[in-house]
């Protein structure tokens, strides 16, 4: 590598689709604020000495915010051979505001007009020749989705010698006056008329956002994700797994045949073989699931999502910006817990990063999947009532901890730019399919053959050696034993289930794999459909995988408070698994009727307590009483 | 002069004065949202906050709680 090209910009103008066009990588894109939190190199795929950097989205780089610093710190360290500041064409007012800003990097500059197609297509005049004057800089309009220009813009980076200059030379000493400049000459370097997409954003807004219908829409979508993810996956899924049951009868057959020992074909066909298709079984479910995601997130319907259920999370402490790492979350934790970067409220990041781990990931979807084709009869509901329990759980765990003071959050900062909505690439939505399969296959090579193998051992060999067979001896009954008086008030104590739940820390899918490995016949473990169901809420709630662990590690920066984080999502999954275990007790006797009372007794006077503890007469959100800034706002 | 929160949904006005801290007043210009721009309240969310305005040809949610501190003149 000899040379590098920066690209930087404002949130959402195309960075990384420039980035994937550039290096034929497939990086996660989405048509909202915030997507890239951190930057990352790659090479030109048609000239490998060449390195692309890209940059995460920055509005300016002047207001000392983390992310800003951390770009700062980078051009500061390594600086470019070349910055490519990337405009959104459409939105080109706003942008041009970093670009003023970049003028003080004096770096080697070339700006790149993106969406340069749908300014044509709409009849928009962009003046190149007026704005790279005023900037003293060459100006590429370029398509990066279509890849139009591109190949130009590098060979442009690479000549250019020139930093950027402050137009009509002007000062820029506020914002506002830097706002002033722009102003003064973009009429002359854009015919700005409305576009198609833009129409037809404010149209299909009226409906999306609407007063009455916006939020049963969103619940529509949702369970509509969940509904396609269940059935088509499921069905696909069901071929999958037969197709395994045929391979292993074969394999099994010609180990026979061969006359190799009883142990290899139980380790071969019995343990690994069986795992691993119990898991790819769930892959066109976890797919389906990623399309539908990639589509919310690149229509920019995930960006609405946050707007109408602002109002609701913030009398939980959080902030439509935190719901953005949870919708991510709805793939992959490890990637939600990425995002919650962009939060810049330290006590709600914190906070974000303590829920978001709630919501049902791709591989925990795979496990409501297989439980509610077992026990409910394959009800897509079962599968979407998940997704609604970890919302409920998130408004009700974000509420408790919003009573601790490392949670308190300032309430009202809140801005979210509304992207316009656009038809999702096939590109894109297949890049993510990619990756993903990809990201499984790692994972089957792995952790699932690891899992399957660690099984096998523990469960035919014990502290006498061998067990022949008999489970009593193995070392994996003696462990389930072990821990399975935790899990008695959940309406699960049984080692098989037990054994499940310690498994399901590698990776969630390892959850029915173990089950599927332990137990010819998985419905008797659980006595009922509400103790399946409470273990399915403590999959749920309880701490994510070692990978989103580790990912929630470097987010905390702070090995305290990652404790604090299991333990709480430890008690969260318990708590919730044992209420859901007792209403289905409460349903079958008396005893747990009583039970039930007793600690409905004890939990309302607990929050009695809290409740009247020092609270501000006026606005009772917080215990500073007089002293706090917003009282007099209450009480006039 | 008015709050931006009580403009009428599809009005337009110019924004006079930013009174909220200096944290969130910064964000809030870098954005676009300086005084003297001319903004238009496009919706409420369902639940009635935030609001979406319209400003330099994009589309921004800000709370009622900042658009309370935002003095605004009708056009």
């Amino acid at each position: 590598v000899n040379d590098t090209i920066a690209l930087i910009g404002n949130p959402n103008c195309g960075k990384t689709t420039l980035f994937n066009t550039l290096t034929g990588t497939y990086r996660k894109t989405g048509n909202w604020t915030g997507v890239t939190t951190e930057s990352k190199d790659g090479l030109y795929k048609k000239d490998k000495r060449i390195k692309i950097t890209d940059l995460p989205g920055l509005y300016s780089l002047n207001t000392k915010s983390d992310d800003e610093m951390a770009v700062l710190k980078y051009l500061k360290q390594t600086p470019p051979k070349a910055v490519i500041n990337v405009l959104d064409g459409t939105n080109l007012e706003r942008n041009l505001y970093l670009t003023l800003e970049l003028v003080s990097l004096n770096l080697p500059t070339v700006i790149a007009v993106n969406m340069y197609d749908e300014l044509l297509n709409n009849g928009i005049k962009l003046n190149v020749k007026k704005l790279s004057e005023l900037f003293n800089v060459p100006v590429v309009p370029i398509s990066a989705l279509k890849g139009l220009n591109v190949d130009k813009l590098i060979s442009v980076a690479m000549r250019i010698t020139e930093p950027l200059k402050l137009p009509n030379n002007g000062s820029k000493q506020t914002i506002g006056n830097g706002y002033a400049i722009i102003e003064s000459f973009i009429g002359e370097v854009l015919t700005k008329t409305t576009t198609r997409a833009e129409r037809f954003t404010l149209k299909a807004d009226a409906y999306l956002t609407h007063k009455y219908l916006g939020v049963p829409i969103f619940f529509l979508i949702t369970a509509l994700t969940y509904f396609l993810s269940m059935k088509i996956g499921g069905a696909i899924g069901e071929v999958i797994e037969k197709g395994f049951i045929v391979i292993s009868k074969a394999l099994e057959k010609s180990l026979i045949d061969k006359g190799a020992p009883t142990w290899m074909i139980s380790l071969s066909c019995g343990a690994i073989l069986k795992g691993i298709g119990t898991v790819t079984a769930f892959l066109p479910q976890i797919l389906v699931l990623f399309i539908c995601m990639a589509i919310i997130e690149q229509s920019g319907y995930a960006a609405r999502i946050a707007f109408i259920l602002d109002r609701f999370f913030r009398s939980f402490g959080l902030s439509g910006k935190s719901f953005i790492p949870m919708i991510v979350s709805c793939g992959c934790t490890v990637t939600g817990l990425m995002a919650t970067r962009t939060i810049e409220n330290k006590n709600e990041r914190r906070m974000t990063v303590f829920l978001a781990p709630f919501m049902p990931c791709g591989a925990k979807t795979a496990v409501f999947g297989w439980f509610s084709y077992e026990f409910f009869g394959g009800s897509a509901l079962v599968a979407a009532s998940m997704y609604f329990l970890a919302l409920i759980s998130v408004a009700i765990f974000g509420s408790i901890l919003k009573k601790f003071k490392a949670f308190k959050t300032n309430d009202g900062y809140f801005i979210l730019e509304m992207p316009t909505l656009r038809t999702p690439s096939i590109k894109d939505v297949i890049s993510t399919l990619v990756e993903k399969v990809k990201d499984f296959i790692f994972k089957v090579g792995s952790i699932v053959i690891l899992v399957s193998a660690a099984l096998w051992l523990l469960e035919n060999f014990g502290f006498n050696g061998y067990t022949h067979g008999r489970t009593e001896d193995s070392f994996l009954f003696c462990i389930g034993n072990a821990v399975k008086f935790v899990f008695y008030p959940l309406g699960f104590g049984n080692w098989q289930a037990s054994v499940s739940v310690l498994t399901g820390i590698f990776a969630k899918e390892a959850v029915v794999e173990t089950i599927c490995q332990v137990s010819a016949y998985p419905q008797t473990l659980f006595y009922n459909k509400f103790s399946a169901y409470a273990f399915m809420a403590f999959v749920l709630l309880s701490p994510p995988c070692i990978a989103a662990i580790s990912t929630a590690k470097t987010e905390l920066a702070s090995k305290k408070w990652l404790l604090c984080m299991l333990m709480f999502q430890f008690l969260a999954g318990y708590s919730v698994a044992f209420i859901i275990n007792a209403v289905g007790i409460l349903l079958n006797n008396v005893i747990g009727l009583i039970l039930l009372l007793i600690l409905g007794i004890i939990a309302s006077s607990i929050k009695f307590v809290i409740k009247t503890k020092g609270k501000c007469v006026s606005c009772r959100a917080c215990s500073r009483g007089e002293k706090c800034q917003n009282a007099k706002r209450f009480t006039t | 002069m008015m709050k931006l929160s009580e403009a009428n949904i599809g009005s337009r006005c110019k924004i006079i004065k930013i009174d909220v801290d200096k944290y969130v007043k910064t964000r809030l210009e870098i954005i676009g949202l300086t005084e003297g721009v001319t903004v238009k309240l496009v919706r409420r969310a369902p639940l009635g906050d935030p609001i979406e305005i319209n400003l330099r040809g994009f589309y921004l949610a800000i709370r009622n709680s900042d658009a309370d501190k935002i003095q605004v003149e009708s056009l």
